[in-house]
């Protein structure tokens, strides 16, 4: 993924240019002025607003930086919509396609490293190195943004966090920089040429010492240990999956708040007689019409079919093909679910299933 | 409003005791991984031994209940209304479902629960007060807006009751935070639609939305709207929502409960109501046999100004 | 604010957008009427023909306004008069309903307004569209911000 040094950086005021990996440290009045100079370039600077339950443009003034949003940031990367390309029809008939490619340059404020190892997941599918190659349109805004994570404490955790399951608290993930509340103020850590230029953008304190950051605060680790291999086990084990999906609603609650979730649907518009746009929008495998095929078939249409491609996806196929869990572990679709579903029982009552009896499994049909 | 039914009174272990022996099945709420209840479908005795009641039972089981007949359900007041209004639509036969309805003194709202005291804080009820984690807790603080907003605590349909009975609030207090002016309204529902991803829960956690899967919201054809979550297409999905429940609606509060970005659903949903009561002076879900609003009409007596 | 799918052709807009609905069989000929009688009535209302008023659901007008209609106007039969003998009956609850509903979301009364006109009610039909039209035009086109 190419990294793009941002050459149209004001001068820093004050502050020395930090060099890649070198820690400063930052007051915590400084904050807005920093923020400031981040606005200041050209772009868009992008803070957490939990009115909101997303990121919005900076207004001015101390973000709101407690706890996580209810959303992930992954919407600044993949849009939960956006125009692919426009297309016109003249009056001979004759049609013209415009390929929309959306890289404003964006600095996101205040992801939570759950939300850059999401977007490292999203990078395995649809970034250079994906089975179908670049995607364009994630990788222009990919490309363009600069991902400043705020590591957790303590008091940002909560019971349902669990993202110590899938690496250790400085798994920073793709953030281009890491700011580290510390005591009066914030220690920054720049990661990337990226990272770099935001940092050098901050009115950081010269001549003091700079602590030691604490490790990120991380939730408590469920037991995954055999997880891939019990999951291929129970495929057909349908007593099991109706059973643990019974409560849940079909929605697309828990599958659009997640930082790993990607699927999309492709429609047409048209926005008039003559002219549209081909858009992209997310979709969710929980949505009974998501495998619906045009004979009416429907190779899903169980809502125990569909939870258990969601488990698999994230913890059997995904880690078989990229060495990598499609879950980071921040529990926001716990909070999310209306029916009180929670992912980390589904894994529990799969690792603690007994053996299948039922003949047909796919464990035993290879053998 | 709506007649207090004749049931025996039983515990709620008796209740769902014959549940269960009618049935084989009872929707219930047994506690989870944090302590608090969560949906739970008892297909055995000891399954149906764990059911309980408390406040932080405000899942409505009448949502589960269609795919699950016939069956045993436990039922607050408000959960009884979306069951009648299901009988009054043909969806539900009276004969498959075994009532065991509740007398409520209201639910929290989990929301403020768990931003207040985090996630996972367990709140359950001790004789009269409720416990947060074990602490007594100001009650009327974390009271749901449902519940605030609620004239009845009386099952509306009932095989048995449970509970003691429970005084109704001299004052409901309605769901408040419209702005006057319609500039403002404007700009408020732009802001709150704006917050929509067009995740559909609302529409997956309402008893009354049997399309589901062929909902309109996401059909080709016709072609109501796009599945940008802009806010115009944001409101036109609400809009078909409302136009859909109008005189049927009958304030569960599921929805508003459901939507994880909290746009203010019960907004819509009491003004749906107000209209039905205005016009109809008409109640959804208080009787099996009413007649929906919209789908009769009044050759005398609906005559209003017009231009 | 109101919800507006596309605030940029709004914005633009000089005159507003007034869009009528009219049943087949009693409005629209009434329309018709007007204009064969050359009764004086101003152009700005955009006619759309339905079978009945009672086809019309809360989604169509809805959407006329989302996709920027200031004012909406639906006219059919006189109760008692509607060529499917009740449509107007189903017609007149859902529309009234969906009249208290709309200023719900800041779009103000007055901007939807249904009515009745008779084939044979041409000048009824002017009268009613001069008005409807100084009554959107008083309230304008509706903005954005």
């Amino acid at each position: 993924m190419a990294n793009h040094l941002n050459t149209s950086a004001p001068e820093p005021e004050g502050g020395s240019m930090a060099e890649s990996g070198e820690l400063t440290f930052l007051a915590a009045e400084k904050l807005v002025a920093w923020l400031e100079a981040l606005a200041a370039r050209e772009g868009a600077l992008l803070v957490p607003s939990h009115a909101a339950g997303t990121f919005v443009p900076w207004q001015g003034g101390e973000p709101d930086l407690t706890k996580i949003t209810m959303t992930s940031a992954k919407g600044v990367v993949l849009p939960q919509h956006e125009t692919f390309l426009s297309y016109a029809y003249d009056s001979d008939g004759k049609v013209t396609v415009t390929p929309r490619i959306a890289d404003t340059p964006t600095t996101v404020f205040g992801v939570r490293l759950c939300d850059t190892r999401g977007v490292r997941c999203i990078d395995q599918t649809f970034g250079e190195n994906g089975p179908s190659g670049a995607d364009p349109n994630y990788v222009a805004r990919r490309d363009a943004t600069t991902f400043i994570a705020l590591a957790c404490t303590a008091a940002d955790v909560d019971a349902a966090c669990f993202c110590a399951t899938f690496g250790p608290p400085d798994d920073y993930g793709v953030a281009d920089l890491v700011v580290h509340p510390v005591e009066g103020g914030y220690v920054l850590r720049p990661l990337s040429a990226k990272g770099l230029a935001a940092a050098a953008l901050a009115p950081v304190e010269q001549g003091v010492p700079v602590p030691e950051p604490p490790l990120p605060a991380q939730g408590a680790a469920i037991e995954i240990e055999g997880i891939e291999q019990k999951l291929i086990e129970h495929f057909d084990d349908m007593e099991l999956w109706s059973d643990i999906t019974e409560k849940c609603l079909s929605c697309g609650a828990c599958s659009f708040v997640c930082p790993t979730c990607y699927c999309f649907t492709i429609a047409d518009e048209e926005r008039g007689s003559d002219h549209g746009d081909r858009v992209r929008c997310w979709d969710s495998c929980g949505f009974a019409c998501y495998t619906k095929e045009a004979s009416g078939h429907n190779p899903r249409s169980s809502n125990a079919q569909r939870f258990r491609n969601r488990v698999n996806h994230k913890f059997a196929y995904y880690a078989e093909l990229y060495s990598l869990e499609s879950c980071v572990g921040c529990g926001r679709c716990i909070r999310a679910c209306p029916a009180g579903v929670d992912i980390r029982d589904m894994v529990a009552a799969v690792l603690h299933r007994g053996p299948v009896a039922s003949p047909g499994s796919p464990a035993e049909v290879k053998a | 409003m709506g007649t207090l039914v004749e049931a025996p009174v039983v515990t709620l272990a008796e209740a769902v005791n014959a549940g269960f022996e009618k049935f084989g099945l009872v929707l219930g709420w047994a506690p989870g991984r944090d302590g608090n209840l969560t949906p739970t479908f008892a297909r055995s005795a000891e399954q149906a031994s764990e059911l309980a009641f408390g406040p932080s039972a405000v899942y409505n089981l009448a949502r589960y209940v269609r795919d699950h007949t016939p069956c045993a359900v436990v039922a607050k007041p408000c959960d009884t209304r979306s069951l009648v209004q299901m009988m009054s639509e043909n969806m539900l036969d009276r004969d498959k479902v075994f009532v065991i309805g509740l007398r409520c003194p209201g639910v929290a709202d989990m929301k403020k629960v768990r931003e207040r005291y985090g996630w996972g804080a367990r709140v359950e009820q001790v004789g009269s007060e409720w416990r947060v984690n074990g602490e007594a807790v100001d009650k009327a603080d974390l009271l749901d807006a449902r519940c605030r907003a609620c004239v009845r605590r009386e099952p509306v349909i009932a095989d048995v009751i449970v509970g003691e009975p429970v005084t109704p609030p001299a004052e409901p207090e309605r769901a408040t935070g419209l702005p006057e002016s319609m500039a403002e309204r404007g700009a408020f529902w732009e802001a709150e639609f704006a917050k929509c991803i067009r995740c559909y829960a609302c529409r997956n956690a309402c008893p009354l939305c049997y399309c589901q899967d062929v909902c309109v919201a996401q059909s080709r054809q016709p072609h109501w709207l796009t599945d940008e979550a802009t806010p115009a297409e944001n409101w036109m999905w609400q809009m078909i929502r409302m136009a859909h429940l109008a005189g049927r609606c009958t304030q569960c509060g599921e929805c508003n409960r459901a939507c994880p970005v909290d746009i203010r659903l019960d907004l819509l949903t009491q003004e749906l109501a107000d209209t039905s009561r205005e016009l109809f002076n008409y109640e959804a879900g208080l009787d099996p046999e009413q007649k929906p609003p919209f789908l009769t009409y009044d050759k005398e007596r609906d005559e209003w100004p017009i231009i | 604010m109101p919800l507006i799918a596309d605030y940029k052709k709004t914005q633009a807009k000089e005159k507003p957008t007034i869009v009528a609905f009219l049943c087949n069989w009693c409005s629209y000929a009434g329309a018709d009427a007007a204009g064969t009688s050359r009764f004086k009535q101003p152009p700005d209302v955009r006619i759309i023909r339905v079978p009945c008023s009672g086809r019309l659901d809360w989604l169509i007008i809805a959407k006329t306004f989302k996709e920027g209609a200031d004012g909406v106007l639906v006219s059919g039969c006189h109760p008692g008069d509607c060529h499917y003998t009740e449509g107007n009956y189903y017609a007149r609850r859902k529309l009234e309903a969906l009249k208290r509903y709309l200023p719900l979301f800041g779009i103000e009364e007055g901007r939807f307004e249904y009515t009745w006109v008779s084939a044979s009610e041409g000048k009824r039909w002017a009268d009613v569209v001069t008005e409807f039209t100084e009554q959107i035009h008083k309230l304008g086109v509706r903005k954005a911000g």
